[in-house]
């Protein structure tokens, strides 16, 4: 009797059990369907917390009814062509940017609806995980400096150490002469103590002196040299831009922003609208969080959906600047050189702060025009000039730069 | 003797005093200056001629450059978009040269976005999710007018922005050139596996 009962217990309990296993697993598939729709078809212009293209969709479930929605979501400008309120109110708010009509079946529509409700219920995430890291590293610059400050505090407290153990050593011998009956010594001041140093040391002095006056001649002879050479020169700029992290780990390539390169003198530096065509959507770094792209949004008096009028150039700091006497065209180089960016400019995709790679001197110049050769294959304007070069130099002689006037002087002065 | 050695001295330690300036801030000496730089606007440097002191300025509105390609007219609404859909076509016909023109000029300035076969799955990440991006080949897309593409490409669509200042209209058209070459070599593919 007994048994029967708990066993009859055991049975129902296991259906329950099932029944609320089914349930929750079904829960979470519509869920996740309801995600994966999302990311396929909504994502590109919605978000729900913010306003990406189109609005925030945070709570839409509560504000429309499902009937409406699966109107808007079917085809909008039905509905706002019939005049409905809301349908024409958001429009316009938007600045008419048509909503495309989704291809999608009720059942879909309904399990997108139920992952936004999800997602309206939980909290903003707060951008903790992006901040970590710039915390850590000013902690990390924090402990650098205390160790300095250690150290120099350790030296401070020697010195101290070893001034009193000095007078306690000439109050010892003085009590020591004292008691002897010996005569106490004339002061000496300290710079006639120097003197009296330096007398008995002369040749130490003479060989300490040889040292330092080859030593800074050697120095001063490479200072002479490198007047008017900005090898190294690596400027802070206003905004942290990171070249390693844009062209080297996201690959992006270095003429997408710099697309005077190869079309102009210049290899341009970006307006701040290229930097939007990726921030208006990427809004956090990894290393600066928000920091450093909010003040190309403040450049640009941008609010999240429009540009104000209030905008200021940013003040980039040039790098490479060559005098005003030498002409150079980055399209020549790199048209119809097909000279590698990174030749001149080193790797910059590994560089977190641009620094200058390269003397830009004019020997060096020359130097590479000796050495590089012409790319004449398939360029038609070298035909001709080919044809007289191969007459004399020889046919399989190198047609180096130099062999079609790169080393006149007037090729870069003028 | 001792004058040499004096005089090396001096010379020593004054030029210790110029070699002080080693700061990776600062570009470094430069003897005679005025032979370097110009008193010319150099380009991208600031002058107090202009208004916020930027020197790089836009051409005077509604002026034409010889060789400017004007063809484009349209205003950035939905009319304008609807309308370059139905009335531009690309100037160009695809030859070999152009399609690679148009393949290497695609590979930097959209691939990384609309990734490397146009199928939408760019290399760029956020979060290590990729960018919200249609394919070329799905409903909306694959039978999308050149026009519209020129004009999505000119004033930017949704989350892209304008690549007016980067990609030339010449070369716009030869990039379109390319990815309707793209989109018949998938239709193509797409067939043989069906019929397969």
């Amino acid at each position: 009797m007994h048994k029967t009962i708990i066993n009859d217990l055991i049975a129902k309990s296991k259906g329950l059990f099932i029944l609320l296993l089914v349930l929750a697993v079904s829960m979470s598939a519509y869920a996740q369907d309801g995600k994966a729709i999302f990311d396929a078809n909504c994502k590109m212009c919605h978000a729900i917390n913010d306003v990406v293209i189109g609005p925030p969709l945070k709570g839409v479930d509560q504000k429309f009814s499902k009937d409406w929605l699966h109107k808007w979501i079917k085809n909008s400008q039905s509905l706002v062509k019939a005049g409905d309120k809301d349908a024409v109110a958001i429009f316009k708010e938007y600045n008419q940017l048509v909503m495309p009509n989704q291809n999608l079946s009720d059942a879909e529509i309904d399990a997108v609806l139920g992952w936004i409700h999800e997602e309206s219920n939980k909290a903003p995430v707060a951008a903790a995980p992006v901040g970590a890291p710039a915390t850590s590293g000013a902690a990390e610059a924090a402990k650098d400096n205390s160790t300095l400050y250690w150290v120099i505090a350790i030296i401070i407290i020697l010195l101290a150490l070893l001034a009193t153990l000095g007078k306690i050593k000439k109050g010892l011998e003085y009590a020591v002469r004292d008691k002897e009956g010996i005569p106490q010594p004339q002061p000496v001041s300290g710079w006639q103590a120097c003197k009296n140093w330096i007398r008995g040391n002369k040749k130490l002095i003479a060989v300490i002196l040889v040292i330092f006056m080859i030593w800074s001649n050697v120095k001063g002879w490479y200072t002479l040299k490198d007047i008017g050479v900005y090898t190294n020169y690596q400027p802070e700029q206003p905004i942290h831009f990171s070249h390693k992290l844009h062209a080297g780990d996201n690959k992006i390539a270095c003429l997408y922003c710099h697309s005077g390169a190869d079309k102009s003198r210049h290899a341009n530096i970006p307006s701040a609208n290229v930097c939007m065509n990726c921030h208006k959507y990427v809004k956090e770094g990894p290393v600066y969080g928000d920091q450093e792209i909010k003040k190309i949004y403040a450049a640009l008096d941008w609010d999240g959906t429009k540009y104000g009028s209030n905008q200021k150039p940013i003040q980039w700091i040039r790098v490479h600047s060559l005098p005003a006497l030498a002409y150079f065209n980055h399209s020549q180089h790199v048209k119809v050189g097909k000279i590698e960016c990174q030749t001149c400019h080193g790797p910059v995709q590994e560089m977190d702060v641009v620094k200058q790679f390269s003397p830009l001197t004019m020997g060096w110049c020359i130097n590479c025009h000796r050495e590089t050769e012409v790319k004449v294959d398939g360029n038609a304007y070298y035909d001709g000039i080919h044809k007289d070069l191969a007459a004399k130099y020889g046919k399989d002689a190198k047609i180096t730069v130099d062999k079609i006037g790169g080393l006149d002087c007037e090729r870069c002065h003028y | 003797m001792k004058r040499i050695y004096n005089i090396s001295f001096l010379t020593g330690a004054g030029l210790m005093l110029l070699s002080a300036c080693g700061d990776k801030q600062s570009p470094g000496l430069e003897y005679m200056p005025d032979m370097y730089r110009t008193p010319a606007i150099v380009a991208y440097s600031p002058s107090t001629v202009y208004k916020d002191s930027v020197s790089a300025l836009p051409p005077v509105t509604g002026t034409v450059a010889r060789g400017q390609y004007v063809d484009f007219n349209y205003p950035n609404t939905n009319e304008g978009y609807e309308a370059a859909g139905a009335e531009l076509k690309n100037p160009f016909t695809p030859t070999p040269e152009l399609l690679a023109y148009g393949k290497e000029e695609f590979m930097t300035y959209c691939a990384h976005c609309h990734g490397e076969h146009g199928d939408g799955n760019g290399w760029l990440k956020i979060k290590g999710d990729k960018f919200p991006v249609p394919s070329y080949f799905d409903e909306t897309h694959k039978d999308l007018p050149e026009g519209k593409m020129f004009f999505s490409i000119t004033y930017g669509k949704n989350l892209m922005g304008s690549h007016a200042s980067q990609v030339s209209p010449e070369d716009r058209w030869k990039i379109i050139l390319y990815i309707k070459n793209l989109q018949k070599e998938h239709a193509a593919s797409e067939t043989t596996t069906a019929s397969n």
